[in-house]
């Protein structure tokens, strides 16, 4: 799995500017700055546990960003996902995570905004694992994860837009026999998108 | 080679607008829908031949700010001044006063993470409608038809089709009937909100017989103030104006045949040997040429002309009063850029367009015209150094950083005083109130419009709390902004105007207006562009021919 990521890695890399170059036909624009938006949205986990089938978390997504440019930008990304029982165990578990990295837009149809990003930052997996039929192991584990995936972001007015994102996330956690084992799990997100920075006004008021 | 390019030229310009001109027809006689046919050929024949145009494109942006009488007033200002390449999508190459070292970009990697950050080749792009114009992507809705000085126009509203990618023109534009060129399109480019494309009103001026091509650009975005630190707004307007289109010129290429030969005398009635004083003169001289010639050469200073005479009128006058001997003679130039800046090379006066421009009267003129006379009567002399061509083996962007005229303090100050010694006799004696009143208007304007202020060859006319020729400051009266009989200073492009093509400068001939309200005085302000279009006087002839014909 780590080969799969580093091939996103690479292709995401490779394909971003080849992507840009296509989309210099447009006109250059004359103002480059920020543009800052919050979302909050809800968030599903599909965990695979190994040899257990998967385990199905909901929970909130909190996020900030920030436009750099029209075809960049970075984000900070925080997650609560919780299930109230893992598997067939009766424990709970949560998975709190927080991530930052670049967001490429190589598509813009309208207002309509295709995205990619790459994150990477830190999980917090609160879990069990099955041992055997009346026995389950749980605790909890931080370490370093990632992220990579993309989306859809459509504004519905000027300061509100939604966000559909889908992507894998890299996170670890204990195998039956006690040991770190990386998970490939599989995050959808719905994020109303708030923006901060009002785009420019079109002739609203007088100059002098 | 000069016909031979002018040749090529030409028939590039015939191949390109040859599209609308192989069936000449009417205009009244076409369908609206083979008028647009035409427009887009047209359109996309510009195109083409902008591509082979590199003129210079400096471009002025005044951020206003609105006080709680919902007055806006410059709040701060940008300045570029590039070499246009359309090539390979819009590029500009940047003439910069000082090199950005590495840690500039180590340090401020991210800077429009921050703040808005404007970009010269933006506001280039404002002079292309669309660089791959087609009439499918667009909606095309006949308005009306209008004047714009001789051009007469179908006036016609583009919109962006459904279902098309985004950067496409949505707005207004003016073709003239004749040959259907767009002489003028107003609008904006569409987009998503992050990108900032803003609103303009670009102009297009009949330079050479079927050539028309971009002159000015006026931008201008507003938008209501919301109270919060997290809201920011564009609130801004801008000139971008376009210049040093001649090919021939920018070729940098004397004609190989071509024999200069200044000051030719019968030498056969004259003394030939020179004395050490006159070779050093000679020497100076030489310097002074050398860096005036490339001056004009880059494109950065106009030919002599119209604007010159004025100039020299006025430092005879001083000359002349103050009786004073000066050898050589002082010659005067003007520098074609914005900025307010005055300074000499040798005895020769330079003054920038910018600085004529908001000058408000002849008196005020004079102050600045006495302090540089006063550089050459107290002998201020030229970095001789420029006596040596190799010293102008240096990229055209690099200008300012290679040719700097600006003095010292000390002999700054020394000119400011013996100024006002020559003003004092002069026939301006009476009217120096005046010129101390733009000077106190531009001690006003100086800590926000920095930009104009600085000065990029020369020395500068308002640096923190000093302003040039302070004394006559005291002899102003106070600057009353609300007055209306009290006109400090002009808006930007009052006076001069600029032929595109040829780089040649006139005095504008516009009649004048009476102000409404204190708010339209405009001192040192970015204002809208709104010139009389004429054809060439090659299309002039060609119309007059038409019309004889049989």
């Amino acid at each position: 799995m780590r080969t799969i990521g580093k091939i996103c890695f690479f292709g995401f890399v490779m394909v971003a500017p080849v992507l840009a170059q296509k989309l210099q036909s447009a006109p250059a624009p004359a103002v480059t700055g920020p543009s800052y938006n919050l979302g909050i949205g809800y968030s599903y986990l599909s965990m695979p546990i190994p040899g257990a089938g998967s385990a199905h978390f909901n929970g909130l997504d909190f996020s900030g960003s920030v436009g750099l440019s029209s075809r960049w930008g970075a984000t900070l990304d925080s997650n609560y996902l919780y299930t109230p029982a893992v598997l067939s165990t009766r424990h709970q578990g949560y998975v709190l995570s927080l991530y930052t990295g670049p967001v490429f837009y190589p598509v813009a149809h309208g207002n309509t905004r295709v995205f990619v990003h790459a994150l990477a930052g830190a999980a917090l997996v609160d879990g069990a694992v099955p041992i055997l039929e009346h026995e389950d192991f749980h605790g909890w584990l931080v370490r370093p994860s990632y992220a990579f995936g993309g989306g859809v972001e459509r504004p519905v007015s000027s300061q509100l837009g939604v966000r559909v994102i889908g992507d894998y996330v890299r996170t670890d956690f204990y195998d039956s026999a006690g040991a770190v084992q990386p998970q490939n799990n599989l995050r959808l997100t719905v994020n109303f998108v708030f923006r901060l920075k009002q785009h420019p006004q079109r002739s609203s008021a007088q100059l002098r | 080679m000069r016909s031979f390019r002018k040749i090529v030229f030409l028939l590039l310009v015939s191949a390109t607008a040859g599209v609308a001109a192989d069936n000449p027809k009417p205009s009244s006689a076409l369908s609206f829908d083979e008028t647009v046919d035409r427009v887009v050929a047209r359109e996309r024949g510009f195109v083409v031949t902008m591509k082979r145009m590199h003129p210079l494109a400096e471009t002025y942006i005044q951020n206003l700010h609105e006080d709680k009488d919902h007055n806006a007033a410059p709040a701060s200002d940008q300045y570029f001044l590039g070499r246009l390449d359309l090539n390979d999508g819009i590029r500009d190459a940047t003439f910069q006063k000082q090199q950005q070292g590495f840690m500039h970009h180590v340090v401020n990697p991210f800077s429009s993470a921050l703040e808005y950050k404007f970009l010269p080749r933006g506001f280039a792009q404002m002079v292309i409608l669309d660089a791959d114009f087609q009439k499918s992507n667009y909606r095309f809705t006949f308005v009306r038809r209008e004047f714009l000085g001789e051009a007469r126009c179908i006036v016609i509203d583009v919109q962006p089709g459904k279902k098309t990618k985004e950067g496409l023109f949505s707005g207004r534009i003016w073709v003239e009937d004749r040959d259907f060129n767009i002489v003028r399109f107003n609008g904006t480019y569409s987009g998503n909100p992050d990108t900032h494309y803003l609103h303009f009103d670009s102009w297009r001026f009949n330079l050479q017989a079927d050539v028309w091509l971009p002159s000015y650009v006026y931008v201008e975005e507003s938008g209501t103030k919301l109270n919060s630190a997290l809201y920011h707004d564009l609130y801004l307007k801008a000139q971008t104006r376009l210049w040093a289109y001649d090919p021939e010129q920018l070729n940098h290429e004397e004609e190989f045949t071509q024999i200069k030969v200044d000051n030719s005398v019968d030498d056969r009635q004259v003394v030939k040997d020179n004395s050490p004083l006159e070779a050093q003169r000679m020497w100076e001289r030489m310097a002074e040429d050398n860096a005036v010639d490339h001056l004009q050469k880059i494109g950065l200073m106009a030919p002599t002309g119209g604007v010159d005479k004025v100039l020299q009128t006025v430092v005879d006058n001083l000359i002349i009063t103050n009786k004073l001997q000066i050898e050589p003679d002082v010659r005067c130039r003007v520098l074609l850029t914005l900025p307010l800046e005055s300074f000499t090379i040798g005895h020769t006066v330079v003054v920038s367009r910018g600085l004529l421009d908001v000058l408000p009267d002849e008196a005020s003129l004079a102050m600045v015209l006495a302090h540089e006379l006063s550089h050459i009567v107290l002998g201020h002399h030229i970095d001789t150094q420029l006596a040596f061509q190799d010293r102008f083996f240096f990229a055209d962007t690099t200008a300012f950083q290679h040719m700097h005229f600006e003095l010292s303090p000390a002999d700054e100050q020394a000119a400011d005083n013996k100024a006002v010694e020559l003003l004092e006799t002069s026939p301006y004696k009476d009217k120096l109130s005046n010129a101390g009143l733009f000077l106190e208007a531009l001690h006003d304007r100086a800590p926000v419009l920095t930009n104009l202020i600085r000065p990029r060859l020369g020395d500068t006319m308002a640096s923190g709390n000093t302003t040039r020729m302070a004394a006559l400051l005291n002899s102003a009266p106070a600057l009353q902004k609300q007055r209306l009989d009290q006109i400090a200073a002009l808006p930007i492009g009052s006076r001069i105007k600029l032929d595109p093509w040829s780089n040649q400068l006139s005095m504008m001939s516009a009649k004048p207006v009476a102000l409404v309200s204190a708010s339209e005085k405009m001192p040192f302000e970015v204002t809208p562009f709104f010139p009389f279009l004429t054809y060439s006087q090659a299309d002039r002839k060609l119309v007059a021919q038409g019309s004889v014909a049989p």
